[in-house]
């Protein structure tokens, strides 16, 4: 079973749950969101391959964790969607669609059919209780991680620690629950549950600030600049500055959110200040931890491989390979 | 974490020519004349990176894991 099959069982398990036509193609809408994630079949997805090969690793095969696999899908996309929705930043496919509705889907995404899939699965009782507190536990430390980020766009005064501390309760905890899921699934004791849970957060945590870095370096238009996001190179930097310098600075970072020259500016300014480079570190820092986490589970092959080359293509220094 | 020490790093890195040679050559060693204070797990991961990578070429690794 592929990815595709991963894609297609979430889509089944729409079809299956929501009997309301109306609904129905509200969701069916709000999936069109996964084609960006999964144009490329030899991508790396979180969502889709950590569950699936955290539970290899633990069990043999990934065949029992495909449900997992497809609530997890379903979990992501209904967390992005929040997420564009939040950052004024949806897709082209949302446009005919009223906010209410997109918050509608999104919320349907998260916060039900993920909870109908695990409790239809073919596992015992306690497993199943296990599994939808562990989903409802992250779900609230995401929402606090969200809280963090959208009260702090556009401040003067965010600090590294704060921007790391989001992180990780956003990305990191979403990670961490994809692991710890399957471990749970795969029966695994709690020690190695905890350890799972320290891999997808360390991952998830370094995924994001990579991410961050893409957006800000890399993409030919910086959402995070536009909302007026403080990811972490610009953290780094505002926190790095004098004093004296601050004021200037913040007010690139205002210009930025509409002119693009401003954007090119900040991107000299923190490629001068060895931003980029300290990022690297800080990322491979996560890279390390959740290295070290992956080698303390002792999990099979290939599982551990494949859990390693992800690590590798969130790391700036190590060589990315295809899954 | 704030990594102020990390960034004392990147500082004598942008500003020390003869610094950034001793750091590729021998990270430990460099670091420990240096006179900065990095924590294990940071002295950890300065003697396993490549130090040769440029920036140039870090901004190409770059990649994007979540939206």
């Amino acid at each position: 079973m592929t990815m595709a099959d991963v894609l297609a069982g979430a889509h089944a398990q729409v079809r299956h749950h929501v009997s309301d036509h109306h609904h129905h193609r509200l969701l069916t809408t709000a999936m069109l969101g996964l084609r960006d994630h999964t144009d490329d079949h030899t991508a790396l997805l979180p969502f889709v391959h950590v569950p699936l090969q955290i539970y290899a690793g633990l069990r043999g095969d990934t065949a029992a964790a495909y449900p997992l696999a497809m609530a997890t899908t379903l979990l992501f996309l209904g967390i992005d969607i929040l997420d564009d929705l939040a950052d004024g930043d949806l897709p082209p496919h949302w446009q005919p669609h009223a906010a209410s509705e997109i918050q509608l889907a999104a919320c349907t995404l998260m916060c039900s059919l993920p909870q109908l899939i695990l409790s239809e699965m073919a596992i015992s009782a306690q497993t199943k209780a296990t599994m939808l507190q562990q989903l409802s536990q992250t779900l609230l430390k995401m929402a606090s991680g969200q809280l963090q980020d959208v009260t702090a766009a556009g401040s003067h005064t965010i600090t590294v620690d704060q921007v790391e501390h989001s992180v990780s309760q956003k990305s990191g905890e979403e990670c961490a629950l994809f692991a710890t899921l399957a471990a749970h699934l795969a029966g695994a004791p709690e020690t190695i549950v905890a350890t799972c849970a320290e891999f997808g957060r360390e991952l998830g945590t370094a995924g994001q600030l990579a991410s961050d870095c893409h957006d800000l370096f890399e993409a030919d238009h910086s959402k995070d600049l536009a909302n007026g996001s403080r990811t972490l190179p610009l953290a780094l930097h505002l926190n790095r500055l004098p004093e004296n310098e601050r004021p200037a600075f913040l007010a690139l970072l205002h210009d930025a959110r509409t002119q693009h020259a401003s954007r090119q500016k900040i991107c000299q300014d923190l490629r001068a200040n060895g931003i980029l480079r300290l990022c690297a570190f800080i990322v491979e820092l996560h890279c390390q931890r959740a290295r070290a986490a992956l080698a303390k589970l002792i999990l099979l092959a290939p599982a551990n491989d494949q859990l390693n080359k992800m690590i590798n293509h969130v790391s700036f220094f190590s060589t990315k390979e295809v899954l | 974490m704030t990594h102020e020490n990390m960034g004392r790093l990147i500082d004598h890195w942008l500003n020390d020519v003869p610094f950034r040679e001793a750091l590729r050559k021998n990270p430990a060693e460099a670091i420990r004349h240096s006179g900065i204070h990095l924590s294990p797990e940071e002295m950890a991961l300065v003697g396993t990176i490549d130090w040769s990578i440029s920036d140039e070429a870090l901004q190409e690794r770059v990649s994007k894991f979540f939206s």
